[in-house]
């Protein structure tokens, strides 16, 4: 048998790391686990594209009043001081933000992007939840044990259903983009793409906070299902409580809605249209938010992690 | 020379069920060592914290000097058949094993060479390609101790590595860990007691998460002083007389109308003349003994150790 020929480490390694992902997701990919969150995400970013798309398919069909094309009468729709109030009413923001979203940026595709970043933490938790608590209850990881520190097994767990939600959204963002522009036809293909890209962008860093929580909540239970349940819970739960908390405190104080916004900051929900915002700095900020969360949740999940009985 | 394993008032409290209290051993280098104990008695959770699995309430373990908190530093020394771990059911076993001689330190390469030859040392070439969950649980078990083979450890732990297998797969697996773990150290955790008896140099009796006895096979069974004889009749008074007349025969015992022990002083003569002394008076009686055991049954000793019943389910 031959011998092992590296040195062995004394704390993490990324190398180990880097393994751990990569098998994790190859493993990923060819389990029902990982091909069931495949189809979540996609039917999640299709269904709210097809939201939108579907019915200017049917304007696209008919002639428009005074001689417009179809795309041109859905892009008037979409730019309508009507879309633009229920865009600001949305994103709690200014007529600046929304004019920006709905004409300086494919007004389409910022409306899909709108709806997928509300549903972005709980599709995450499906792909997220079974981190470590199904081989933590299998006791599959006392082969890593083994083999490997504690850290190194819990962040490449992280960092695979990180790659792996990295796949998925591409995949989804890719297919929602092609459907818009072949199907729809309204806007020009580099500004289409390049929002897309954006937008990628903006689901991706709402989405790493939820898989850090999850990585969490995933070592501090033995069973799937419940670490799935809990995810969701948290996720949900918590947004219930601080609508509860602000009507709570807009009638039992003189405080204006705007003055409350900061309530909803404290969850990494709370910043998902800033990821979107069109002036670099708050995009910067609202990046450096989930940075924060995610950072903060590893943290708490890999000290348990570190500690608990395996 | 240094253990190679060192266990030092070792505690593990699960809520208020307390499985280790202030265990202490110290395991010789290239020893095949027993561990017996009842069901509950803290076997599993013993190699658990030495493998780095569990965290102890108080105490410490050492493998080849390094504390198993700093488990990484024993990467490649130290090697597990974990007694219930699972291995990804959907996922080819080949695959499995490849990943963990990557963690081990090899490269890509040279670590499917490792899996593949782990694999056909263990007789089971053709699972490779097989997700685990296709294989019986006699595979299976091969497949996990082909695990704990990967790479070149110094240590290993094989936590009931017979159980659940039928008598053949049992054997096929004592064979292996006889012909793989030479010059290394072994810790076997066994409900057969006559396997560890077979196998093992060294034995350590844990009951109620305390160590009840500990020491070499041979001085816990007393192989150099007792020699059990079982033969096809009841023994004779004046075979008797002859027996306990022998120098080298302190006493006799009779355990059973066919059964009886013999208490040896092998101080004068060597173990080898007394037998001699011992099988000359027995065939002058024209006594044929249908078998003779050194030493006294590892059961009997348990069961007189640990007080209790032995009933070989499965261990905590």
């Amino acid at each position: 048998m031959e011998p092992a020929t590296a040195t062995a480490p004394r704390s993490w390694s990324p190398q180990h790391v880097c393994l751990i992902a990569l098998y994790s997701m190859r493993f990923a990919l060819r389990s029902g686990g990982g091909i069931m969150f495949l189809l979540i995400f996609l039917t999640v970013g299709l269904s709210v594209a097809s939201l939108f798309i579907t019915p200017l398919e049917e304007l696209v069909k008919i002639d428009g009043p005074d001689g417009m094309s179809a795309s041109e009468l859905s892009i008037t729709i979409l730019e309508s001081d009507m879309v633009a109030k229920a865009v600001e009413w949305i994103t709690n923001s200014d007529s600046v933000q929304s004019e920006y979203l709905l004409e300086k940026k494919p007004a389409l595709l910022s409306a899909i992007l709108l709806i997928l970043l509300i549903a972005v933490p709980f599709t995450t938790c499906f792909g997220a939840f079974n981190q470590t608590s199904g081989d933590i209850a299998s006791r599959g990881l006392r082969y890593l044990l083994l083999r490997t520190e504690r850290a190194n097994i819990f962040l490449g767990r992280f960092v695979g259903v990180l790659m792996f939600t990295i796949v998925s959204m591409i995949g989804t963002m890719l297919v929602i983009i092609l459907y818009v522009q072949f199907k729809v036809g309204a806007y020009p293909g580099v500004e289409l793409w390049s929002w897309g890209f954006q937008g990628l962008t903006a689901v991706f860093f709402l989405s790493l906070p939820y898989i850090a929580l999850c990585a969490w909540i995933s070592c501090l239970l033995d069973t799937p299902f419940g670490s799935l349940a809990i995810c969701l819970l948290i996720s949900g739960f918590s947004l219930v409580i601080l609508y509860l908390l602000k009507l709570t405190l807009l009638t039992s104080t003189t405080a204006d809605p705007e003055s409350l916004a900061w309530l909803f900051k404290t969850v990494p929900w709370g910043w998902k249209y800033e990821l979107l915002d069109g002036t670099p700095t708050v995009r910067v900020v609202a990046i450096l938010a989930m940075l924060g969360f995610t950072a903060a949740f590893l943290f708490l999940g890999l000290r348990h992690f570190q500690k608990r009985d395996l | 020379m240094q253990a190679a394993v060192k266990v030092t008032n070792l505690t593990k409290k699960f809520a208020r069920q307390v499985a280790l209290d202030g265990v202490n051993l110290e395991i010789p280098q290239k020893s095949l060592y027993g561990l017996l104990g009842p069901n509950g008695a803290g076997k599993t959770t013993l190699f658990s914290i030495a493998a780095g699995f569990l965290k102890p309430t108080a105490g410490s373990i050492e493998v080849l000097g390094v504390d198993v908190s700093r488990i990484s530093e024993l990467r490649g020394q130290l090697a597990m058949l974990p007694q219930d771990a699972a291995f990804q059911g959907s996922i080819p076993v080949i695959e499995q094993l490849i990943m963990f001689a990557r963690l081990n330190g090899l490269e890509k390469y040279a670590a499917r060479g490792a899996a593949e030859q782990a694999l056909e040392l263990v007789g089971l070439p053709e699972v490779a390609g097989k997700a685990a969950r296709a294989l019986s649980h006699g595979m299976m078990k091969r497949v996990a101790l082909c695990q704990a083979f990967l790479g070149d450890a110094k240590v290993i732990l094989l936590d009931e590595p017979t159980a659940g297998l039928d008598p053949d797969n049992a054997r096929r697996i004592r064979e292996l860990v006889r012909e793989l773990t030479r010059d290394k150290t072994v810790i076997f955790s066994s409900h057969n007691l006559q396997e560890v008896q077979d196998m093992c140099d060294h034995v350590c009796v844990i009951d109620k998460g305390r160590v009840v006895e500990e020491g070499t096979m041979e001085s816990l069974t007393e192989s150099t002083f007792l020699v059990r004889i079982e033969l096809v009749a009841a023994l004779s008074q004046e075979a008797q007389g002859a027996l306990q007349a022998l120098p080298v025969v302190e006493g006799i015992e009779l355990t059973s109308e066919t059964e009886f022990n013999l208490r040896l002083n092998v101080s004068g003569s060597g173990k080898d003349e007394a037998m001699k002394a011992i099988y000359g008076t027995l065939a002058g009686f024209e006594i044929y003994p249908r078998s003779v055991f050194e030493g006294a049954s590892l059961e009997a000793r348990f069961l007189e150790m640990t007080g209790g019943t032995f009933d070989g389910a499965s261990s905590t």
